[in-house]
């Protein structure tokens, strides 16, 4: 599995290249993220088109980011497939943990307008 | 009764395969593609535990998966020979709507995946091998 960073609007936007974010990828995203974090990165969007497996471990990698990041800054995800969007909506995380967003576009202009935004 | 087994190493970058095969036989039984989206999805869950849990991330284990396809649905059984689950609330835990950062889960939503793909799940701790079963009815003709 292979990420690709590009910073738009001071928003960093983490491309997943692979199909599987299942439990042998996961700590690959953990650790990607917590290098981002630990560079002082505070705004992301995770787009996860790519993305057409991801299991329970894949959703930990990202809520573990999540608590790295804690409070200084916010995260997002887009572009769903439909079996990763069933994943969110089975596991509840849809509800207001996750913000999910049908774009990229759409996500970065969200937490570009965010307080947290520097 | 047909049946057919599938053995890989403890290794989490095997599973995929056994997830792969169990969608490949799925999507020839009467199953809408949900339930093999689901039924794939807790095959790789059941394994993934075996290899972190049972086997604590040890590769010299093997974990085996047994489908049984009958007329009227599939048994899939994943079997194991590491530690057995000690906590056996786990099988049966609900999760919760996390409303903030602190509350998001920190485990168990694997097993909660298994039981939402299945109509029941059993779990049996023996001298030698550990086995989940997941049980699953055909809706469709």
């Amino acid at each position: 599995m292979d990420f690709v960073n590009r910073i738009e609007q001071g928003v960093t936007v983490v491309s997943i290249k692979g199909q599987r974010l299942d439990a042998a990828a996961a700590p690959l995203l953990k650790g990607h993220m917590v290098d981002l974090i630990l560079q002082g990165g505070t705004l992301f969007v995770l787009n996860l088109e790519e993305v057409d497996f991801m299991d329970s471990s894949g959703l930990a990698s990202l809520m573990s980011s999540m608590k790295t990041l804690g409070g200084r800054g916010e995260m997002a995800v887009c572009c769903l497939g439909e079996k990763v969007r069933k994943l969110f909506a089975i596991t509840r995380l849809d509800r207001g943990v996750f913000r999910i967003f049908d774009t990229v576009a759409d996500a970065v202009a969200s937490l570009a307008a965010s307080p947290n935004q520097s | 009764m047909d049946a057919i087994d599938l053995t890989i190493a403890s290794r989490l970058d095997l599973v995929r395969l056994l997830g792969l095969a169990v969608r490949g036989i799925c999507q020839g039984l009467p199953l809408t593609p949900d339930e093999a989206d689901a039924l794939e999805l807790a095959v790789c869950e059941a394994a993934n535990n075996s290899i972190k849990h049972a086997y604590k991330g040890r590769a010299d284990g093997s974990v085996r998966v047994t489908v049984v396809v009958d007329g009227t649905g599939l048994v899939v059984c994943v079997q194991d020979q590491g530690a057995p689950l000690e906590d056996r609330k786990k099988l049966t835990n609900e999760l919760k709507v996390p409303q903030s950062l602190e509350e998001l889960p920190e485990g168990g939503m694997g097993l909660y995946l298994i039981r939402k793909a299945a109509d029941s799940v059993g779990y049996k701790a023996g001298d030698q091998d550990n086995v989940l079963v997941i049980r699953k009815a055909f809706t469709q003709s």
